[in-house]
């Protein structure tokens, strides 16, 4: 879970913020079914392919026989029934009766109070990483404008989001938060210091998000960041005083979320490229490529694509390639 | 009914880019990685993922 815009989520630091994610995600969905965490180093995304929303069939040898770049439900039940037998009645997944709940957090404790600052025009996430063992009730979320990651000098919004997994809230009663960047090496960052406005509730949940200006920045030095705040917990009640320190990576984290200007119109279920707009061509291929070679085969097109098949089929071999549909849609 | 018995995993992923989107493994021996289940006990998929039909499914929650 790695998109903050939807719930507060910021993608785990660790471990055993991975293993926390797990569980919520099974109690959220209230499923059955065995939930993996990928390692920190998401190894295992990397080894398959580097998907978000990919499926395989593995056969008893240990061998892929069956890869989807997209789940595709009809497909999976047929690749089953050929390889281990037809079910008189399947399971739908109405039958598995999952939910959709929200994340645990403590109605009485406001959101939407912090008016958001916007975030750069076509940002993109940077890597962070943070220093110590945790627990990281503080995550931080930067997202820089393009020139910033071209050159080393442009906009960039800092995000301090306090992380749902860990059930914390601002205490309002105390300081608000406060950030000091450590930059070096002909690196400046503008303003290098600054304090959350103050709250005039007692507590709350938004994030607290500042906008910079930085210079001379480079992939060899990272920019460090000290925040100190007050958080509370939800269900515990302890509240302390909290410092944390990041490192920023000024390369583009390609594991993170989008940013909100980015997210448009999506539910939780990571159905798609968030803020696509229009037919993406990746997602209809591969919801309809059944048997996974790539492309489409007029057996494979269904509906509407069916119709058009002829139409996109623009060398007339019988398949409509990738780059087919781009310049089906491009042309619409 | 005849004897169906396939694992299902869902690998809960990170994020909504396809980072650096790469060739998908296929006709190929399962990847020799490892991932964690709730409990953080290690499940290795190459030990793991043989002597009945598997079905791998990568999402994300959020």
């Amino acid at each position: 879970m790695a998109h903050p815009e939807r719930d507060g989520f910021v993608q785990p630091l660790t471990l055993e913020e991975r293993l926390m994610h797990v569980k919520e995600a099974a109690r959220r969905l209230s499923t059955q079914w065995t939930w993996l965490a990928d390692a920190p180093d998401n190894q295992i995304k990397n080894a398959f392919g580097n998907r978000n929303n990919s499926e395989f069939v593995i056969d008893p040898e240990g061998t892929i026989v069956r890869a989807r770049t997209w789940s595709n439900e009809e497909a999976l039940r047929k690749d089953l029934a050929a390889m281990v037998g037809s079910v008189e009645t399947p399971t739908k997944v109405a039958d598995l009766e999952m939910k959709s709940l929200p994340a645990e957090r403590d109605g009485a404790i406001a959101t939407n109070v912090v008016p958001r600052v916007p975030a750069p025009e076509g940002a993109k996430p940077l890597k962070v990483t943070a220093s110590g063992d945790g627990p990281f009730y503080l995550k931080l979320r930067v997202e820089a404008n393009p020139d910033l990651l071209r050159t080393g000098t442009g906009k960039a919004r800092l995000g301090f989001w306090l992380d749902p997994i860990h059930q914390v809230h601002w205490n309002n009663l105390a300081e608000p938060l406060k950030f000091r960047v450590i930059a070096e090496n002909g690196t400046t960052v503008e303003p290098a210091i600054g304090t959350a406005p103050k709250v005039e509730v007692e507590a709350d949940y938004d994030p607290r998000e500042f906008a910079v200006e930085i210079s001379g920045a480079n992939r060899s030095m990272p920019i460090k960041v000290e925040v100190s705040y007050f958080p509370c917990h939800d269900v515990d009640k302890w509240c302390r005083a909290v410092t944390q320190e990041f490192s920023i990576v000024l390369e583009e984290d390609r594991h993170a979320g989008k940013p909100s200007s980015q997210m448009r119109g999506r539910g939780t279920g990571g159905k798609g490229p968030a803020g696509s707009r229009g037919p993406n061509p990746e997602r209809f291929l591969a919801r309809a490529d059944a048997n996974g070679d790539g492309k489409i085969a007029k057996s494979e097109a269904r509906g509407k694509m069916g119709e058009r098949f002829d139409q996109m089929d623009l060398d007339k071999d019988g398949f409509v390639t990738l780059e087919e549909m781009k310049r089906h849609f491009s042309n619409r | 009914m005849k004897n169906l018995i396939s694992a299902f995993f869902f690998v809960l992923g990170l994020g909504a880019f396809s980072a650096q989107a790469q060739q998908l493994p296929l006709n190929q021996p399962v990847p020799d990685v490892t991932a964690y289940d709730a409990d953080g006990n290690a499940f290795s998929f190459r030990d793991n993922l043989k002597g009945e039909t598997s079905v791998v499914v990568f999402g994300c929650l959020t």
